[in-house]
C-alpha cells in the first residue's frame, strides 16, 4: 500500500491540506465544480409550489409495434412545474378514432411503463472483443452514438453491397437506404404478415396505386375488415390468443356480436375470444382448413349462390383461359377478354355487355391462332369440382353437415359475408399450403361481393401519405438489387417482382434467411434494424446466431441491448416510441378517410438517435448522390423528409404537420362508404380494376392459377406427433422487452399458464404428465437437420386443447439477453423447433416463399 | 341516496386484463402486482372468465371483523378500504366469503378495490370500467345495473354471480352455465338486504363522501346526455 | 458575535476547523465518487495514473477502516490503457453485464423503474437547493453521480457558511445533506457499492464500491462525520 497511509490518522488541518492541495483535490475547496449540475441561484432553501407533479397534460399518440390495429389514443404526463421533469402515467381513450372507439389494450398501457424500463438502452455500446458469441465477454466500451454512426459508416464503405443484409421493415428510410445502397432488405418480422401481403397484392391491390401510402407497407395490409356491419364471418384458426388484446379489433367484434353477426370459429384450440364472440365453434384438424374453403368453394359455385353481378362487373370471373397453357388471354393492350353471350365471341372484358361466367370450352381464333377457352368461373369449377364435403370432412375432421350448412349460409349473408385474416391464423405463413388457403379465403369473399362492400372487406381510400422518393425524385435510378439475395427472394420470381418493380418494402423471406446466412458466404455484415424483438422472435435462431459469430460486422439500433448484442459490433440506443412523433392512416378500420398524429411524450433520456436520423447520416455518406435533390452530395441540399406535412398539404387539411398537431392530430371525412369505388382504382386492369380470382403468375411458375389441396410439408411420424400450435399471450408481442421484460405481465403471463405448453388431458394420459411437470419437445431430425434445440417447459393440461395431437406453444417468451432483469431466461422459445428452410425445398411447395412457422410436429416426453 | 354498482358481461370478456393494469396504474400498484397482488384480475379458465375483485357486499363480513374500521361499507355501494387504518390483522381475509382481500406482506397492509371512489367524486368510471374494450365491464346506478343484468341473463340464458351470493353484491357477473365452472367461488346465497337509504342523508356525510355524490350526479347527467345524443344520431 | 471574549471565538474557530476538515474530507470523497460514478474520461486516467486519485482517498480514510485494493498499482499504467479499461468495466457493470451488476438510477432500487416518485422528489431537491441538471446530462436526475455531485455542493456551501458564518444556510446544507443521505443514496449507494464491490473487474471499481458501501453504511462515519 502507498506510504502516508499509516500517518494520515496524526494528519493535522494544516498537513492535510497541504497534501489536499498538491493533489489537486483542493481544487474543490475554493470554487465548485460542476459536471451534470449547474447553479441557477445561490446556494439556500428556496420556497416551491407543493404538490410534487400535476396531471393537466394529454399528449395524442398512436400504437405502434404492440399490435397491427394502431390505436391512436392520448398519453397522460403528470408533469412538475418546478422541475420541468414529467413522467407518463397512464392512457386516455380517443373517441373519434375509427379504429380504437376510445379504447386501448393492456399492452398500450405496458407501453407507457416501458419508457422507465431500467433496461433500456441508453447509450451507444461498441465491442472491444471481436470474437462473438454467447459465451464471449464482448467487453462493450460506451461509445458517443454519433462516434459510433461514424465509425459504422466507414466500417460498412468496406463492403460490397451484396454482401450486407439489412434487416428491417419497409419504411420509407430504410428502403431508400437499402435502394440507394444497392443492399438486401429482409426482416425477421414483416413475413408474418407476408402470405396475406402478397396474396393481397396478386388479388386486390395491384400496388403502386393512388392510395399506396409509406406507412400501408409496414403492417401490409390496405384492406380491413366492417366487422361492425357484417352478418356472417368465418374464422379460420383467426381467434389466436394474442387477438384477446388488441383493443382497435375487439370494440369492432364487439360491434358485430351487439348487431347479431354470426361468427363461425374452426379452430383446434377454443379461445376466450372464441368464447365471447363465436356462435359455433368446430374443432379441425390442423393444416386442413384449406380442404374446408375449397369444399365452400364447390357448394357455393356448383349451387350458385354467388354474387353475380359483382362478379361480372368488378372480377376476372368471366375473364377467358387457354384450357392449354392455363394462362388468361389478353389484348394487344393487355386487357382480360370474355365470352360475349350475345355475340357468341370474345371481347375486352370492360366492353362486353353480356359475358359468360360458366360453360365452354369457347373456340376462338387471335392473329390466326386458335385457343381452346373458358371463363374463370367454370375454370374454378372444375377445379374444385372434386372437393366435396364428403372429402374435405374426410381431411379436416370436421362433419359434412357442418361445412354444407356454413357454405351456405356464408354466401346466403352476402355481401355482408366474410373471412377476415390478419396473420398467425391457419391462412398466415404457417403452412406449406396456407398460401393457397389465403387464395381460397380471397375467393371466398369475392364469390359473396364482400370486397370493397360496407359490412364486408373495405379498402383503403382517399388518404395518401407519400414516399420520401415522391418528395424527391432520385436524379438516376437506384442501384441494381444484388443479383443472388441472401433470402433467396430471387428463386421466387412470384414476390421477387413485386419486392423488385412494385413495392421495395413488400415482406422478406426470413423463413429462409437464417438458412442463407449460415449456408453461404455472401453476407459479411448485417445492419439489424431491431424492432426490439431480439433473434428469438426469429425462426430457428440457432442457425443465425452461428452465422453472426462469422459475420465481419453486425449492427443493431435497439431500444435495449438484447440477445443480438452478443453478435453486435456496434449497439445503437433507439427511442422509446412514444419519444417519437408519429403520422397515421386508419388501415385497419378504413371505413372513412382518417388522418392521426401523435407528439413525442418527452425527450429520450439518453444519447439515442431516432431511426430517420441515423438512415439519413449512413445514406448522406455513403450513397449522397440519392440523398441530395440534386445528386451534388451538397449537405444542403438533402432530400425533403417531410411526408407528413406533404399529404396534409395535399389533402387540404393543414399547412404542415406542427399546425395539424396543434388543431389536435386528428382528422376525418366521415362520408357514406362508396361500394365497389375503390376496386375500380386500384384493382387489376384499372382505371376500371377488378378483382382477380386466378393468377397467372403462379402458373408461370408452375404452380396451380388457382387454389387446389395441397398437403402440410410433412406428416405427423411416430412419436413426433404433436402438431404444433403457435399463439402469444394477449400482453405479449413477440419477443419484446417492452412487454417481457416488464415484471407485472411476467406475473399476469404465468398465473394465466402462458408460460406453460398446453395440452388436452388425452394427450396428457398418453405421455404421461400431470399439470405442471416439466417435458422436453423435440424435433424430427428428418425434417430439422441441423441444429436442433430441444425446448423444455412446464405443461399444463387444459381442455381449451380441442385435439390430442396438437400442442400450443407462446410466442415471445423465452429471451437469451440476461442482461434483461426480467426477461432475461423466463420461458421457452417456441423458435428453436421451428427449421429454418432449404429454398429448394419451399419452392416445391410455396411461390410465395413464406415461413411456414406451425408446420412442425414434435414429441414430447417427460423431462 | 342512489347506490352503484358494477355488471361484468363475462361473455364479452377476452381475459385481456387491461382492466387489471389499469388497475395498477391507477393505483401505482406495480410493485404489488409483480408480487401477485392484484385489486382485479381475470384468470382464463377452462369453464370461462373469472374475474378476481371485490364484490361489494351488502352487508359485508369485512367490515364486521375489522377491529379498526379500515374496511367500511358505504352508502352509495363500494366497502371502502383506508390503508391508513389499517393494522394488517388479516381479519377481512379470513372473514371475505369470497376470498379477496389480500395481505401484502411488504406493506402489512390488505389489499382491496374501493370501486375508484377517488375517480367517481372526480366524475370519472372506475378505471377498470372505462379502459374495458369490449364494454364487458359496465358501472352505473344499481337500480339500471341490476336491471340490465337480469334483462341479459333473461334473454342470453347467463347465470348472475353476485345476485344472492353472501345476501347480495354491488358486483353482478354474468356467466354462461355455472359461475363455478369458470372459477367463482360458491358462497351461500341468501335474501338480498338492500339498506334503506335516501338522498337527504347526504347532510350527515362527510366532506368526501359529499363530493363523491357531486361527482357520481355529474356521471349520472353526462351518462343521460350521451345516451340521449345517441339517440338522436339514430 | 463581536460581544464574545477572544479565547471562546478562537475555541470557536478551532471547533469550526475540525468540523470543516471533517467536511471537506466528504466533500473531496463526493467529488472522488462524482468523478467515480461519471463515465471514465481521460482526467480519470490521469488521476489514476499520476497517482493523485489514490494519494487523495488515502488521505481522506484509514488503513483500517477500508480495503482500496490495488488502487496504486494504476501509478505509472499506460493511461490509453488504463482508460479502456476502465470503461469496458463500467460499460459492462452499468449498460451490458449479464445479469446486470449494478443500476445508475436511484429510482431503480426503489420503485422498480426509472422516472419514478423519487426521481421528482431528488429533482425538486435540486431546485430547492438553487440547482440545475444541465440539459447536456440527459440522462435521469437520480443518477448516482448527480446525486452524489448535490452531495458535494452542500458540503462545499456548509463549509462556506460556516465560514461566512451564515447560520440559517449551514442549518439548512446540514439538514440537507443528512436527508439525501438517509433517504436517497443510503439505500441505493450501498447496493450499488456493494454489486461493483463483490463484481467489477478492476481493482478501481472494486475499491469505489468498497469506499461507497462503507461510507453510506456509515462504517466510516466517525472520520467523516461529527
Amino acid at each position: 500500500m502507498a506510504d502516508g497511509i499509516s500517518k494520515n490518522k496524526d494528519l493535522t488541518r494544516r498537513d492535510f491540506l497541504k497534501f489536499v492541495a498538491t493533489t489537486g483535490a483542493i481544487a474543490s475547496l475554493s470554487s465548485f465544480p460542476f459536471k451534470n449540475l449547474e447553479a441557477q441561484a445561490p446556494f439556500g432553501k428556496h420556497p416551491q409550489e407543493k404538490p410534487i407533479y400535476q396531471i393537466k397534460k394529454k399528449i395524442p399518440q398512436v400504437c405502434a409495434r404492440a399490435c397491427e390495429a394502431d390505436c391512436a389514443y392520448y398519453v397522460i404526463v403528470a408533469h412538475d412545474p418546478v422541475t420541468n421533469l414529467e413522467r407518463a402515467i397512464t392512457l386516455e381513450g380517443r373517441p373519434e378514432d375509427p379504429v380504437s372507439n376510445g379504447k386501448f389494450c393492456i399492452k398500450g398501457l405496458a407501453f407507457v411503463d416501458s419508457i422507465y424500463d431500467p433496461d433500456r438502452l441508453m447509450v451507444a455500446l461498441k465491442r472491444t472483443n471481436p470474437k462473438k458469441g454467447t459465451d464471449n465477454d464482448p467487453g462493450w466500451v460506451t461509445i458517443k452514438t454519433e462516434d459510433a454512426v461514424n465509425e459504422i459508416i466507414q466500417s460498412l464503405k468496406k463492403f460490397k453491397p451484396e454482401e450486407i443484409l439489412m434487416c428491417s421493415p419497409g419504411d420509407p428510410y430504410t428502403n431508400k437506404l437499402a435502394r440507394s445502397l444497392g443492399v438486401t432488405r429482409s426482416d425477421q418480422r414483416t413475413e408474418c404478415f407476408g402470405t396475406h401481403y402478397y396474396i393481397n397484392c396478386l388479388t386486390l391491390t395491384n400496388p403502386p396505386n393512388k392510395y399506396y401510402s409509406s406507412t400501408y407497407t409496414p403492417s401490409h395490409h390496405v384492406a380491413g375488415y366492417d366487422y361492425d356491419n357484417a352478418k356472417y364471418q368465418i374464422w379460420f384458426g383467426f381467434d389466436s390468443l394474442s387477438k384477446c388484446g388488441k383493443a382497435g379489433m375487439l370494440v369492432h367484434w364487439k360491434n358485430a356480436k351487439k348487431n347479431g353477426c354470426k361468427v363461425v370459429v374452426f379452430n383446434p384450440l377454443r379461445t376466450p375470444l372464441a368464447d365471447a364472440f363465436a356462435t359455433e365453434i368446430y374443432s379441425i384438424k390442423p393444416g386442413t382448413d384449406l380442404a374446408v374453403a375449397l369444399a365452400m368453394m364447390n357448394i357455393i359455385i356448383k349451387d350458385k349462390l354467388y354474387n353475380v353481378k359483382f362478379l361480372k362487373d368488378y372480377t376476372d370471373a368471366p375473364a377467358l383461359v387457354d384450357m392449354k397453357t392455363k394462362l388468361t388471354i389478353k389484348t394487344k393492350e393487355g386487357a382480360l377478354m370474355a365470352w360475349c353471350e350475345t355475340h357468341k365471341k370474345a371481347e375486352p372484358i370492360d366492353v362486353c355487355h353480356k359475358p359468360v361466367m360458366e360453360g365452354g370450352p369457347y373456340k376462338l381464333t387471335i392473329d390466326n391462332k386458335e385457343y381452346e377457352v373458358k371463363p374463370i368461373l367454370q375454370y374454378i369449377k372444375d377445379t374444385v369440382k372434386a372437393y366435396t364435403p364428403e372429402w374435405a370432412s374426410k381431411i379436416s375432421e370436421v362433419k359434412e353437415s357442418v361445412i354444407i350448412k356454413v357454405a351456405k349460409e356464408f354466401a346466403n349473408a352476402k355481401p355482408y359475408a366474410f373471412i377476415p385474416t390478419y396473420k398467425r391464423d391457419a391462412a398466415g405463413p404457417n403452412y406449406a399450403n396456407s398460401w393457397r388457403l389465403r387464395h381460397a379465403i380471397n375467393i371466398l369473399n369475392t364469390l359473396t361481393g364482400s370486397i370493397d362492400h360496407e359490412g364486408g372487406v373495405i379498402l383503403l381510400h382517399d388518404v395518401k401519405i407519400p414516399w420520401l422518393e415522391d418528395l424527391a425524385k432520385p436524379v438516376k435510378p437506384y442501384p441494381e438489387q444484388p443479383k443472388e439475395p441472401v433470402d433467396f427472394r430471387n428463386m421466387f420470381p412470384v414476390t421477387d417482382e413485386i419486392y423488385k418493380n412494385k413495392d421495395f418494402s413488400a415482406p422478406g423471406h426470413y423463413g429462409m434467411v437464417g438458412w442463407g446466412l449460415y449456408k453461404t458466404q455472401k453476407t459479411k455484415a448485417v445492419f439489424f434494424r431491431n424492432p426490439y424483438r431480439g433473434l428469438y422472435a426469429m425462426i430457428q435462431p440457432q442457425m443465425v446466431e452461428a452465422s453472426l459469430e462469422k459475420m465481419d460486422l453486425v449492427v443493431d439500433w435497439n431500444l435495449y441491448l438484447d440477445d443480438i448484442g452478443y453478435w453486435s459490433d456496434y449497439v445503437i440506443p433507439a427511442p422509446h416510441q412514444f419519444e417519437e412523433g408519429k403520422f397515421d392512416i386508419r388501415l385497419y378500420y378504413p371505413k372513412w378517410p382518417c388522418y392521426v398524429g401523435g407528439s413525442p411524450v418527452q425527450k429520450s433520456p439518453g444519447d439515442q438517435i431516432g431511426w430517420g436520423s441515423l438512415a439519413v447520416k449512413i445514406g448522406m455518406a455513403l450513397a449522397p448522390e440519392y440523398w441530395t435533390t440534386d445528386g451534388s452530395g451538397d449537405p444542403n441540399k438533402r432530400v425533403p423528409l417531410n411526408m407528413s406535412d406533404h399529404a396534409l398539404k395535399n389533402a387540404g387539411i393543414a399547412s404542415n404537420t406542427a399546425e395539424f398537431m396543434n388543431k389536435g392530430g386528428f382528422w376525418i371525412n366521415k362520408k357514406k362508404y362508396e361500394n365497389y369505388k375503390t376496386i375500380r382504382e386500384i384493382g387489376y386492369g384499372r382505371p376500371n380494376g377488378r378483382v382477380r380470382m386466378f393468377i397467372d403468375e403462379f402458373k408461370k411458375v408452375d404452380f396451380e392459377p388457382v387454389p387446389v389441396w395441397a398437403q402440410r410439408w410433412h406428416d405427423a411420424k411416430g412419436e413426433y406427433k404433436f402438431s404444433m400450435l403457435i399463439t402469444r399471450a394477449p400482453w405479449i408481442m413477440h419477443a419484446d422487452p417492452n412487454f417481457i421484460n416488464n415484471p407485472v405481465l411476467r406475473k399476469i403471463t404465468e398465473k394465466n399458464y402462458m408460460d406453460c405448453v398446453w395440452i388436452n388431458q388425452e394427450a396428457a394420459k398418453e405421455i404421461g404428465v400431470k399439470e405442471g411437470d416439466m417435458v422436453v419437445l423435440e424435433n424430427n431430425p428428418e425434417f430439422l437437420k441441423e441444429l436442433p434445440r430441444p425446448v423444455k417447459a412446464k405443461v399444463h393440461i387444459t381442455n381449451r386443447m380441442l385435439r390430442k395431437d396438437c400442442v400450443l406453444l407462446f410466442h415471445g417468451i423465452g429471451h437469451r439477453a440476461k442482461n434483461l432483469k426480467v426477461a432475461g431466461n423466463w420461458g421457452y422459445r417456441d423458435g428453436d423447433l421451428i427449421p429454418q428452410k432449404d429454398p429448394n425445398i419451399v419452392k416445391k411447395h410455396d411461390p410465395t416463399g413464406m415461413g411456414w412457422v406451425e408446420d412442425v410436429y414434435v414429441s414430447i416426453k417427460k423431462a | 341516496m342512489k347506490t352503484y354498482a358494477i355488471l361484468i358481461d363475462t361473455s364479452y370478456c377476452t381475459g385481456c386484463n387491461t382492466c387489471s393494469y389499469r388497475c395498477i396504474q391507477e393505483f401505482r400498484s406495480h410493485t404489488q402486482a409483480t408480487n401477485g397482488l392484484f385489486r382485479t384480475f381475470v384468470a382464463i379458465n377452462d369453464g370461462g372468465l373469472y374475474h378476481k375483485r371485490c364484490m361489494h357486499c351488502f352487508d359485508p363480513e369485512c367490515v364486521k371483523v375489522c377491529p379498526v374500521n379500515a374496511l367500511s361499507k358505504s352508502e352509495y355501494g363500494p366497502v371502502l378500504y383506508d390503508q391508513e387504518k389499517c393494522i394488517g390483522c388479516q381479519s377481512c381475509v379470513k372473514a371475505c366469503p369470497f376470498s379477496i382481500p389480500q395481505y401484502d406482506e411488504k406493506t402489512q397492509k390488505i389489499l382491496k378495490c374501493s370501486l375508484c371512489a377517488h375517480r367517481i367524486a372526480e366524475n370519472k368510471e372506475p378505471a377498470c370500467a372505462e379502459a374495458c374494450p369490449t364494454g364487458a365491464i359496465q358501472f352505473g346506478e344499481s337500480k339500471a345495473i341490476l336491471g340490465k343484468a337480469k334483462e341479459i341473463a333473461k334473454k342470453r340464458k347467463m347465470t348472475i354471480y353476485g345476485l344472492s351470493e353472501a345476501s347480495g353484491t354491488h358486483t353482478y357477473i354474468l356467466t354462461i352455465g355455472s359461475p363455478k365452472k369458470a372459477g367463482y367461488i360458491d358462497v351461500k346465497k341468501g335474501v338480498p338486504k338492500i339498506k334503506k337509504s335516501s338522498i337527504e342523508s347526504i347532510g350527515a356525510m362527510p366532506i368526501v363522501a359529499g363530493a363523491i355524490i357531486g361527482g357520481l350526479k355529474k356521471l349520472e347527467e353526462r351518462k343521460r346526455k350521451i345516451a340521449e345524443e345517441n339517440k338522436n344520431k339514430d | 458575535m463581536k460581544y464574545l471574549p477572544q479565547p471562546i471565538l478562537k475555541l470557536r474557530q478551532i471547533m469550526n476547523e475540525f468540523e470543516i476538515e471533517k467536511i471537506e474530507k466528504r466533500l473531496i470523497l463526493y467529488n472522488a465518487l462524482v468523478q467515480a460514478f461519471n463515465y471514465p474520461d481521460s482526467d480519470l486516467a490521469h488521476s489514476l495514473s499520476s497517482g493523485e486519485f489514490g494519494k487523495i482517498l488515502h488521505t481522506i480514510t484509514t488503513n483500517r477502516e477500508i480495503d482500496l485494493y490495488g488502487i496504486d498499482y494504476y501509478q505509472g499504467k499506460d493511461e490509453k490503457e488504463l482508460l479502456l479499461e476502465l470503461e469496458k468495466d463500467y460499460t459492462w457493470m452499468f449498460f451490458a453485464s449479464k445479469p446486470r451488476i449494478a443500476y445508475l438510477f436511484g429510482s431503480v432500487y426503489t420503485e422498480g423503474k426509472l422516472y419514478q416518485d423519487s426521481t421528482f422528489k431528488i429533482a425538486r431537491l435540486y431546485n430547492e437547493a438553487g440547482l440545475n441538471v444541465k440539459e447536456s446530462f440527459g440522462l435521469p436526475p437520480d443518477h448516482i453521480a448527480v446525486e452524489l455531485e448535490f452531495m458535494a455542493y452542500i458540503a462545499f456551501n456548509l463549509i462556506s457558511s460556516l465560514k461566512n458564518e451564515d447560520l440559517k444556510n449551514v442549518a439548512y446544507a446540514k439538514e440537507l445533506e443528512k436527508h439525501v443521505f438517509d433517504n436517497f443514496l443510503s439505500e441505493f449507494a450501498i447496493k450499488v457499492g456493494e454489486a461493483i464491490k463483490n463484481n467489477a473487474k478492476t481493482d478501481f471499481y472494486r475499491s469505489i464500491g468498497n469506499i461507497t458501501a462503507s461510507f453510506f453504511s456509515k462504517r466510516l462515519h466517525s472520520s467523516f462525520f461529527d
